[in-house]
């Protein structure tokens, strides 16, 4: 996936031939820590017309988590979990177990959590890309 | 504020603390706020690094320091293997050796 959408620059096999360029790399990446993190790095990107990316993994299929010229949100160490033993949905289309999550949160973390709680985590493909969102059911069939 | 004391959401953008940056006088506060941004969207194009329009240095050192230091200045990961300031031997073999683990990417 990468070389199509950051450009094949700066690879290390290629050092004697070239120099090292950005290329499609993000200029700045604001790392995530807390929500203001993420409430400035999308005002100043709105504010300025500075191009703005989302990275987690950087694993999307389609390179948007990349970009010439951007100021990328790096998301990756929003890793909390919380177990939430009978959640009810805002329309209270579901009640039951749930995980709140950070959304650097990948697919491994998830099961090892779930596997703590005692449920069962629905995920997506891929031990380390990350989620955002989950449904899960208790443990025992009900 | 919501959210537990230590946990991200415990850290939330107001517009009380646009107010104080305000406040404070720095003169590129407006590009920290929810609302009154000057830049036109929608109808331009994004802003290049080669623009005029592109935030000083002062201004990102400002989003540096309003995120508590998170603003990370993007040096590819192969730069370590390219003559330079960032060259170094030891840990370009580290990451030619280890090129195909998607973990390390």
């Amino acid at each position: 996936m990468w070389p199509l959408f950051q450009g094949a620059t700066c690879l290390p096999q290629n050092a004697a031939k070239g120099t090292c360029e950005l290329g499609g790399y993000p200029v700045y990446s604001v790392k995530a820590t807390k929500v203001s993190d993420i409430q400035l790095a999308m005002n100043f990107a709105r504010n300025t017309g500075v191009r703005l990316v989302i990275r987690n993994t950087g694993h999307d299929f389609l390179g948007k988590s990349t970009g010439a010229g951007s100021l990328s949100i790096w998301t990756h160490n929003l890793k909390e979990i919380e177990f939430i033993p009978a959640y009810s949905s805002p329309s209270s289309s579901y009640t039951g177990t749930a995980i709140k999550m950070g959304a650097g949160v990948e697919g491994i973390e998830l099961y090892e959590a779930a596997n703590r709680f005692g449920v069962t985590a629905l995920s997506g493909e891929g031990r380390v890309s990350s989620l955002i969102t989950v449904l899960l059911r208790h443990s025992k069939p009900s | 504020m919501p959210g537990k004391a230590d946990s991200p959401e415990a850290y939330q953008l107001t517009d009380s603390v646009i107010a104080n940056l305000t406040q404070l006088q720095l003169t590129n506060a407006t590009f920290f706020g929810f609302t009154g941004g000057s830049y036109p969207r929608a109808t331009t194009c994004k802003v290049m690094p080669t623009d005029n329009a592109w935030p000083t240095a002062e201004t990102w050192n400002t989003l540096n320091l309003l995120t508590g230091g998170n603003l990370i200045s993007t040096v590819p990961i192969g730069a370590v293997c390219y003559q330079g300031e960032h060259y170094n031997a030891a840990q370009c073999q580290k990451l030619t050796d280890n090129w195909s683990d998607s973990s390390m990417q």
